[in-house]
């Protein structure tokens, strides 16, 4: 999902932050509807809670015009319009403009009737949370991992000795989500060192003073040769990445 | 079955507790009387607040997890012991309202109904929701290790500097509170106990906003309740503060957008009513808890106030009143200068 940033869009910002979120995006509608019917029922409390700071914020940080320019100096907050969105509570909004209305009436049966349809209306043009989702079944590798970091992250829980394990990985993408499947893994920089890869003796220097437990290296890059020639143990392959040992580490 | 049971008595003990505190806060009406929900609401506030100030002098000292526990349990048994000691009356009070009101309407026990079901359900869409992360990974790691912020949950590697609205951010740390006490999993009192807290809470103060908006008819309020929530069960989107309460109710966020948020409204529509001045120590409260739950909290609280104190400034409502409405601000405000102005505060 893209975050659409207020200062570059300006003025589709919002349309596009209500597309991008999706949902149902009726609510919008629902609580600009709901605003007109306590403007005009509301009395002076309905008015007070509701209305009054809605068109405040409408005027200044809700504004799509302003939002850009007050937060171009901040920094950092122009993906986070819609947070601001929740200063109007839509829910109760709507709910407060629909009894203002449903309760002109004399009848305490039309009533009834109105608030059910009001309520049955929400529920056929909604879309609530766990549709999306039934039927329920375990989450699986629910960060999408890559799948030979999962297997690789498999084979060393079941093979190494230690509970955790310092890893350095030449793949970046692996160093940085590596955690968000299996906390016992700890990335090392020792691959990502221009020092210590420059060549074989370096690094066996290098790995001599380090903690790192594990190489997990490209086949057939340049990496795995010096690391190879610096008496690192070749374990496995798993797909089209290397596993060596640190041997300085496990004669420890 | 053992986990939900205990889950279920940590749930009421902590609706139990807020009541209690809630009793002890001074009282705007003249009858000297306040609902359950006003109570619960009032001392979820005074709990918050106060636990945000011990938790965040305590970070900025660098004491441990465990010390932090020990410290809040002591506070919040002499809080709790003051309250029932202090407020006695109220208890007995509510005793003698209940047995006089409770045939007139049916509406209490109908929202309790709806609070529970509305409860259950997100529990239920919580237990499907990937996002945990961020509270639930912080509060691993810093029962884990025993410390407060300090430990980089994605590495496991110890910070040098802590950023201010980590320092301000002390909500976590209150769930860690709740796992201590109750030998409770952190996914057990996130998923489970404090989703349907936040949701229960969140039904009381839309039940107290609408009994006041509706000058206390109760059909008509208990209507807009139920219209509410089906509106925020059926919306599920992150425009609206529902889209938090079912995918992640335990978090900072939703406690903001869904308790903290109609709070104000509430306060400042009990203010037009009463002028009570009882009723700024809440909204002094509400902006404290602001600060701690999340850091877009600091600034759209102080918004939010803004938003609400116009309209009065041009009613004609100054004086003692707006000075007042302005002290809420001063925690906001100093949260702001130190998220904005600090760039780190170095770990003890």
């Amino acid at each position: 999902m893209d975050i659409y940033n207020a200062v570059e869009t300006g003025m589709s910002f919002l349309k596009k932050t209500v597309l991008t979120y999706q949902g149902a995006s009726w609510m919008l509608y629902a609580a600009a509807c709901a605003l007109a019917l306590v403007m005009i029922f509301g009395g002076r409390k309905g008015r007070l809670v509701f209305l009054y700071p809605a068109i405040i914020l409408a005027l200044t940080m809700l504004n799509p015009y302003i939002y850009p320019e007050l937060f171009r100096v901040q920094g950092g907050m122009e993906g986070d319009y819609y947070r601001v969105l929740w200063l109007v509570p839509a829910g109760a909004l709507t709910a407060a403009g629909a009894v203002f209305l449903i309760f002109r009436f004399k009848s305490g049966f039309v009533k009834c009737i109105l608030t059910a349809a009001v309520i049955a209306f929400l529920a056929i043009t909604g879309e609530p949370e766990l549709t999306k989702v039934l039927p329920t079944g375990l989450p699986q590798n629910v960060y999408a991992s890559d799948e030979t970091l999962v297997r690789i992250c498999d084979y060393l829980d079941r093979h190494s000795p230690e509970d955790t394990k310092a890893v350095a990985f030449e793949n970046e993408d692996y160093a940085s989500s590596v955690r968000d499947y299996d906390a016992s893994i700890l990335p090392s920089d020792l691959l990502h060192d221009g020092t210590a890869t420059k060549n074989a003796e370096a690094f066996e220097k290098a790995a001599a003073r380090d903690d790192t437990d594990y190489f997990v290296v490209k086949k057939g890059s340049d990496l795995e040769s010096i690391i190879g020639q610096a008496g690192a143990i070749s374990v496995v392959t798993i797909d089209d990445q290397d596993i060596y040992e640190n041997p300085v580490n496990f004669s420890k | 079955m053992q986990e939900l049971a205990a889950a279920g008595a940590l749930l009421a003990a902590e609706l139990l507790v807020f009541y209690i505190l809630g009793t002890g806060l001074p009282y705007h009406r003249e009858d000297g009387l306040r609902s359950v929900s006003e109570n619960v609401l009032a001392g979820f506030f005074l709990y918050t607040g106060v636990f945000e100030g011990v938790a965040v002098v305590c970070t900025w000292l660098g004491t441990t997890l465990t010390t932090l526990c020990r410290v809040w349990a002591v506070i919040l048994s002499v809080m709790t012991a003051a309250s029932l000691v202090t407020r006695l009356g109220a208890w007995t009070g509510y005793v003698r309202w209940f047995r006089k009101h409770h045939r007139r309407h049916a509406a209490e026990p109908l929202l309790v109904l709806v609070a529970l079901s509305y409860a259950f359900y997100s529990v239920c869409a919580g237990f499907t929701a990937e996002d945990s992360g961020a509270t639930v990974s912080t509060m691993t790691t810093d029962m884990l290790n025993d410390t407060m912020s300090t430990v980089d949950p994605a590495t496991g590697e110890k910070l040098a500097m802590m950023s201010p609205s980590v320092l301000l951010n002390r909500w976590p740390a209150g769930l860690s509170f709740l796992c201590r006490v109750s030998w409770l999993k952190p996914l057990t009192v996130t998923h489970f106990v404090t989703e349907a807290l936040v949701v229960i809470l969140s039904v009381m103060v839309l039940w107290r906003l609408f009994f006041h908006l509706f000058d206390g008819r109760k059909t008509k309020a208990f209507a807009a309740v139920l219209i509410a929530v089906a509106a925020e069960i059926f919306s599920r989107t992150v425009y609206t503060p529902s889209g938090l309460l079912e995918g992640c109710g335990w978090s900072g966020e939703a406690v903001f957008a869904n308790i903290v948020v109609p709070a104000v409204l509430l306060l400042v529509l009990m203010m037009y009513e009463h002028d009570g001045k009882a009723l700024f120590a809440h909204l002094f409260l509400a902006g404290i808890v602001a600060v701690g739950t999340c850091k877009w909290g600091i600034l759209l609280y102080a918004v939010l106030l803004i938003a609400v104190m116009i309209p009065e400034m041009i009613a004609g409502r100054r004086g003692v009143h707006f000075l007042r409405m302005l002290a809420c601000l001063v925690v906001p405000a100093l949260g702001m200068t130190l998220c904005y102005f600090l760039p780190g505060i170095p770990c003890a």
